[in-house]
């Protein structure tokens, strides 16, 4: 499935990005929270599918769990004993409540992130700031390429291995240990000479001298325009927010949150915009194709 | 171009390498000298001092002066490096040593420049001294010896001034030795009493620093826990008392063990932490009007003691305690 929100111009995606990974690691609020780990999930699942089900299922709720455990085992303020380690220490209330949210902020951030990994190519990030560091923004989209590239490079080793009979599902353990060491061998030798080979492609190219141009398409149009602004009035409103008092939470030594005003209702509301804003956006897009559709 | 580089490059790790084998800080580099001549001796306290004093900078200059002092003048440059040993030595307390005089020398000349075991690497401030000592040990050894042994007992880890091996120093007279809490057996049959008292009113007086959010849990007038008979058991730590205590009363508390001091450290009561009223402060303890220098846990307690636990907001100067830093709870 084409993801619409993807195809804003490349400086509306970093702004949209770099707003949500703060907000979601700033804001301790637990509506916050919740805001943000929905937004995520859904657009994670808008732009991957079943596999962004499949890996938050297996993955991150377990992790979700482990830190919301872990938390309450070492941090023992907060004036709510609910009851005694062994050693003698009080488990409270407060600290497995902060567990729990800072459990949720690690999610949402990864979840964030792998939704920007599949938005921001190598070709938007080059884009933007292809001209402002050459080096260091070439080098930024090879790291990031460098898991993906190798796995895919490490199934072709071992396919063509296997056929001679020397892969690591092959022979005795011995056999098998030396098998896998040569693969790994195989890749490391083919990495470092693709990395060579990538740099001098780029050099010969012209890669980063300061007269050359570049292709690319994209063009800021009305529609970024517009995106812009709303991207702007909400992070201001969120901002405002923050200024306020509304998004911050206080979890020792009791949890405190400012009473509920009509304001913070609408910055709540403002950072769900935020944070659905691409998938609802997909949603426009898509009804709207079906409207046009049906039309014909 | 790149050739050249590459040459440069492995020229220097050749000198650093030959540098680190024959350098002035291993035994095989003294024992030509001391079956040799002076003469032999001074050209190879030479070699040492290029060797081990700059194997990159390496100025025939001063490579060749070296020796010529050193040969000239060796028991003054002797004596000379005798004293700056002394001088360097922070302990001059005498250790054995005295009968391995060569290879104490070679550590004296590798503690000299300040450090020890680091010659080979970093290049020597005084070439014409490290010379001499590599060359020395041969004609003079009852001479050597002294400072090498002086020296040799600086290498040694220092004694650590009558700590004991929980990093306290020692306790005053009349006042209760440390008790370590894996040795005392309790015995839940014999109960005893103390007076145990929880305050925070220094606070009171820093309320500037004290932080905003623990307002709510402090004290109107700073008493935690209000002065009163506790009973314990005998073999029980000031520790224990506490932690009972405050469970009892359903009082907050956290501590961590710190095994270097073999104690619970107390990082908060009540939730008022340490580092609650600015960086200085935390929780102390006195049992009978006296701070002890060790852990609550290792302090074992009497019938009829008075253990008092005080937040301080001044490492304990502002409320009497005349030993800072070492003796928090």
């Amino acid at each position: 499935m084409r993801d619409s929100f993807s195809t804003f111009h490349p400086v509306i995606l970093l702004i949209y990005f770099v707003a949500v990974l703060v907000c979601s690691m700033v804001f301790m609020h637990p509506v916050f929270q919740m805001i943000g780990l929905l937004g995520a999930m859904t657009y994670a699942i808008v732009l991957k599918g079943n596999k962004a089900v499949k890996f938050n299922l297996i993955y991150m709720l377990p992790l979700l769990l482990l830190t919301a455990i872990i938390n309450p085992m070492f941090n023992h303020a907060g004036i709510t004993i609910l009851y005694y380690l062994r050693n003698g220490n009080p488990i409270t209330l407060e600290s497995i409540l902060y567990g729990i949210a800072a459990a949720c902020m690690y999610i949402t951030v990864i979840a964030w992130f792998s939704c920007y990994h599949v938005v921001m190519t190598s070709e938007k990030w080059i884009f933007l700031f292809g001209k402002l560091l050459p080096v260091l923004s070439l080098l930024f989209s090879m790291t990031l390429r460098f898991v993906p590239r190798y796995i895919e490079q490490l199934k072709v080793i071992s396919t063509a291995q296997k056929c001679i009979g020397r892969d690591v599902t092959q022979g005795g353990v011995v056999s098998r240990a030396r098998n896998g060491l040569r693969i790994l061998s195989m890749l490391t030798t083919w990495a470092l000479e693709n990395a060579i080979e990538t740099a001098d492609s780029m050099k010969s190219r012209g890669y980063g001298l300061p007269g050359r141009t570049s292709f690319s398409l994209y063009r800021f149009d009305r529609r970024d325009r517009i995106a812009g602004l709303v991207l702007a009035g909400l992070i201001l409103i969120v901002a405002a927010g923050a200024w306020m008092g509304q998004n911050t939470i206080r979890f020792f030594p009791s949890v405190r949150v400012q009473p509920l005003t009509s304001f913070g209702v609408a910055v709540y509301i403002a950072y769900g915009a935020l944070c659905l804003l691409p998938p609802v956006i997909q949603l426009v897009e898509e009804i709207k194709w079906r409207f046009i559709v049906s039309k014909i | 171009m790149s050739m050249k580089k590459w040459l440069i490059a492995a020229g220097i790790v050749g000198l650093l390498a030959i540098a680190y084998f024959w350098g002035g800080d291993g035994p095989k580099s003294v024992k030509p000298p001391v079956t040799s001549t002076a003469a032999s001796q001074a050209v190879g306290g030479g070699d040492g001092a290029q060797a081990s004093g700059q194997p990159q900078a390496s100025s025939p200059e001063q490579a060749a002066g070296a020796p010529t002092a050193a040969a000239g003048e060796l028991p003054a440059a002797q004596q000379q490096e005798g004293q700056q040993a002394q001088s360097a030595t922070p302990q001059p307390a005498s250790v054995s040593g005295a009968d391995k005089a060569a290879p104490a020398a070679v550590t004296a000349a590798a503690a000299q420049p300040g450090q020890p075991s680091a010659a080979a690497e970093h290049p020597s401030a005084q070439p014409a001294a490290a010379s001499a000592v590599s060359a020395t040990p041969a004609p003079e050894q009852p001479a050597a010896s002294p400072a090498a042994s002086q020296l040799a007992g600086t290498v040694k880890p220092p004694e650590g001034g009558g700590k004991d091996k929980y990093q306290t120093d020692p306790v005053p007279s009349g006042k209760p030795q440390p008790v370590e809490w894996q040795d005392v057996k309790v015995e839940k049959d014999k109960k005893l009493t103390a007076t145990l008292s929880v305050v925070c009113t220094t606070i009171l007086d820093h309320m500037d620093k004290f932080n905003k959010d623990k307002r709510e849990v402090l004290p109107a007038d700073g008493v935690i826990y209000q002065s009163r008979k506790v009973t314990f058991y005998e073999g029980e730590s000031v520790f224990d008392v506490l932690l009972r205590e405050m469970k009892n009363s359903k009082i907050h508390m956290e501590f961590s063990m710190t095994p270097m001091y073999n104690s619970n450290y107390i990082e908060g009561i009540n939730n008022i932490y340490e580092f609650d009223c600015g960086e200085l402060s935390g929780w102390m303890y006195k049992v009978n009007g006296w701070y002890p220098n060790y852990g609550s846990s290792r302090y074992k307690l009497k019938d009829g003691d008075v253990i008092e636990w005080v937040y301080t907001c001044d490492l304990g100067r502002d409320i009497g305690a005349e030993q800072s830093g070492g003796n928090r709870s």
